[in-house]
């Protein structure tokens, strides 16, 4: 088990083989923690424990998805954070803090909900990467759209960024890890991009990748010469998520 | 034991110790020999030994994962309705139990995107407290765990 997450180390003690397999209540239980799904009206989740045994709550409302993370997330918190108050707040996706108790419970239930080891197997079906790959995955390991974008392209599936925008500007982004950190995306979705069209134009998602100079995605003088596709579609009333994909190979040369 | 038992077991520690002599001053090509003519190939052979192995550790594993389900489906036919008491009390006895926990006990909470408890909230706390033995279902000394 070298080499594993704790929450991977999890599953395998579990013999978890396939992602059909990732029970999660079982795996609460397993941890004696049981799992109640009940109205919930100032969070969406919590979890009380006393010494060894908790009880996990999710909020009944919640679509599967979502219902499907925030045990996980409360399941991280348990392995964690046990014996501890905390008092978690709205976050965006990725909290600053790379030790903060949320950001330590969100990525322990990304490893748990699309364990490395499993996961890979499943994306290796699919040579491209794209929204309809993502949502295929997404299906296999009953996660949303924007969780599963982002293993993929943080797992490095394919050279790529995934940039969720709102009316507001660029809300936060992911770089694969080939991609090098000098291709940084605008704050505002320049009025070229096929994004620019889904936020504000009333457009419908794009069904597959366009070509784009990469000068719309990114403010540097070099992006000039290079062109990337980019894929879109709308997460929220108002928030967008796209794949910028990097198929010249002379932007994943390091300076 | 009597004597012609010690006897025994002396010739039976001689043998032993004379068969471990043997097998130590073979050379690991005449063993593999030795087994290639009586088994087969060696690596396909363990190659089999660690598939059984591994599929004896994956199936008392996978018995885990079973064990864990089935308690779920036994724990789901035991939950209880909550019973009706009033707000302002519920109120006051969550505050009270959160409050006074002792520090012998290990008290874990964490709650998504925590803003004021509503009503329901206070409740669902306070069963989640009785159900875990902090607070006695019937309680009325005010919830002191």
């Amino acid at each position: 088990m070298k080499g594993l997450t704790p929450a991977e180390r999890l599953l395998q003690d579990l013999g978890i083989s396939e992602p059909q397999e990732i029970d999660l209540e079982a795996i609460a239980f397993h941890l004696g923690a049981r799992v109640r799904f009940r109205k919930l009206e100032g969070c969406e989740a919590r979890i009380i424990g006393c010494n060894d045994t908790a009880i996990i709550t999710i909020d009944h409302s919640c679509s599967p998805t979502r219902k499907r993370f925030s045990l996980a997330h409360e399941i991280g918190h348990w392995t964690h954070h046990r014996g501890q108050t905390l008092v978690c707040r709205v976050e965006e996706w990725r909290p600053q803090d790379k030790m903060s108790p949320e950001r330590v419970a969100n990525t322990f239930a990304a490893d748990l909900l699309m364990p490395k080891y499993l996961f890979a197997t499943a994306a290796r079906a699919y040579p491209k990467l794209n929204f309809k790959t993502v949502a295929g995955i997404a299906g296999v390991f009953r996660t949303s759209l924007t969780a599963t974008a982002i293993r993929l392209v943080d797992l490095g599936h394919s050279p790529a960024l995934l940039v969720c925008h709102s009316s507001l500007g660029r809300k936060w982004f992911t770089r694969g890890p080939d991609v090098t950190s000098r291709w940084f995306p605008r704050d505002n979705l320049d009025a070229d991009t096929f994004a620019f069209g889904v936020l504000h134009g009333g457009q419908p998602d794009d069904t597959m990748p366009h070509r784009m100079g990469a000068e719309a995605w990114f403010d540097r003088w070099e992006a000039q010469k290079h062109d990337v596709y980019e894929q879109t579609v709308r997460t929220g009333d108002d928030e967008v998520l796209t794949l910028v994909l990097i198929t010249d190979s002379r932007m994943l040369e390091e300076y | 034991m009597t004597r012609a038992d010690k006897k025994a077991l002396r010739a039976l520690s001689r043998l032993a110790n004379a068969l471990v002599e043997d097998v130590l001053a073979t050379s690991d090509g005449e063993i593999l020999t030795e087994f290639t003519e009586t088994h087969g190939d060696p690596r396909k052979n363990s190659d089999a030994m660690r598939s059984l192995f591994e599929k004896s550790v994956l199936n008392v594993r996978k018995a885990r994962l079973r064990a864990a389900q089935a308690g779920v489906t036994a724990d789901r036919t035991s939950a209880t309705a909550r019973k009706i008491v009033s707000i302002e009390d519920a109120r006051g006895k969550l505050r009270r139990v959160l409050a006074s926990c002792p520090p012998h006990v290990k008290f874990t909470l964490a709650a998504r995107n925590e803003d004021e408890l509503s009503d329901a909230d206070v409740l669902g706390m306070l069963q989640d407290l009785e159900e875990l033995g902090v607070v006695p279902p019937d309680d009325k000394s005010g919830g002191h765990p």
